[in-house]
């Protein structure tokens, strides 16, 4: 019996699959997916075709309702679904710039040995533990006020190294220089603020973790790249590695 | 009614179906559901309580709204209901008494963290008795 979804799906190519205009009265676009055929049958088992569908609608939608290889179910928008709306007609969906908007992971080297650290590989996570505070209900040691918090959102990581939290270094490699020009704290409800006061300094909850490695093996450098890529991608998939013993691979999940 | 609610499995989130005999039953009953999965509810005394009065547009975005501002007042003030009085309910607006207490570290064990309650596959049947739906981002 052939697969569901070839019913609906256009075959462009053996990575473009197109779901017509015609699968759901009231998209404004055809949605693409990219992918291979043998993922179509996973992603059809998800039903994120609907979600690929329903974004379609979308007031301003421009060209297609797309999907990257990634896709699975989201809120609205699949994870892993774009969209481009036009700024004159368009809308912005909360649901397509993601609900964990900066969500980031950040790579922080050590000089510091695999035969140093793992006699004492126990005392270490117990300090970062102590230091770092994780998990539902914790509170950062930062104390800001929503005056003070303001300023975190237009200074964004230059305010931490001010404050002695972070190193200039620190600054030069991250994106956008740690900071988006043009942020309007404004903008932000006051709730909003009050909610995120208390994180502010933790590592925050869910499916939020810490892990200590080991670099097992240096690479040319466009490899490292692609490694450390990988890496954001397993976390921005929700994926989270199992609990790790102790050794190399020291995870710590909330 | 044999249950209160329920709790739905979903890939990454998690959500509930709350009942009740009428709306307001089913609002209040979503409301513990929310806190089921936050901590044990057995363990959260009623020592405090806090009102809330709620309009939105219908039903389904005022049971979104309840839902989140308890979720602000846990976030925001550390406080675990486990008992909800709905003293007005109707399609745009909410009136209730939510009652409970602090969290207590020695007492409360966190289970998980709910950052919002959100429209996706939210559902609000008024059918042979009232259910609810909702699935929560965490």
């Amino acid at each position: 019996m052939p697969a569901p979804w070839k019913e609906i799906v256009h075959k462009i190519d053996d990575y473009r699959w197109e779901i017509p205009k015609s699968y759901k009265q009231g998209m404004s676009v055809p949605g693409l997916i990219f992918t291979s055929e043998s993922m179509l049958n996973h992603i059809w088992e998800e039903q994120v075709f609907q979600q690929v569908a329903n974004v379609a609608f979308l007031p301003g939608i421009v060209d297609h309702s797309l999907a990257m290889p990634d896709i699975h179910w989201g809120y609205g928008f699949p994870i892993g679904g774009v969209a481009a709306t036009r700024t004159k007609d368009g809308v912005v969906s909360p649901g397509g710039v993601g609900f964990d908007i900066n969500c980031g992971v950040r790579l922080l080297r050590t000089n510091l040995t695999e035969q140093e650290v793992r006699p004492k590989i126990e005392q270490l996570i117990n300090e970062l533990f102590v230091n770092i505070p994780s998990g539902l209900g914790s509170k950062g040691k930062i104390r800001v006020n929503k005056k003070e918090l303001d300023e975190v959102l237009i200074k964004g990581s230059q305010w931490a190294v001010e404050k002695g939290y972070g190193e200039a270094e620190d600054i030069v490699v991250t994106e956008e220089s740690g900071c988006i020009k043009g942020a309007n704290p404004g903008k932000v409800s006051s709730r909003a603020k009050e909610r995120g006061i208390p994180q502010l300094g933790t590592l925050g909850s869910g499916n939020h973790f810490l892990e200590v490695a080991v670099v097992a093996e240096i690479m040319t450098e466009t490899q490292l790249r692609l490694w450390v890529s990988m890496i954001l991608d397993r976390y921005l998939s929700g994926f989270t590695p199992a609990p790790g013993a102790l050794g190399t691979r020291f995870v710590v999940i909330i | 009614m044999e249950k209160d609610f329920e709790i739905v499995d979903h890939t990454a989130d998690v959500g509930i179906i709350a009942y009740g005999t009428d709306m307001n039953q089913a609002f209040a009953n979503a409301a513990r559901a929310l806190f089921s999965l936050i901590t044990e509810l057995d363990d959260v005394d009623e020592v405090l309580h806090r009102d809330t009065k709620l309009t939105a547009p219908d039903e389904e975005s005022l049971l979104v709204e309840w839902l989140n501002e308890l979720i602000y007042l846990f976030d925001v003030e550390n406080i675990l209901f486990k008992r909800f009085d709905i003293t007005q309910l109707n399609n745009t607006q909410l009136k209730a008494r939510s009652y409970g207490e602090k969290v207590d570290s020695s007492k409360h064990k966190l289970k998980i963290g709910v950052k919002a309650a959100t429209y996706h596959m939210l559902k609000v049947d008024k059918g042979d008795g009232c259910k609810v739906q909702v699935l929560f981002d965490i």
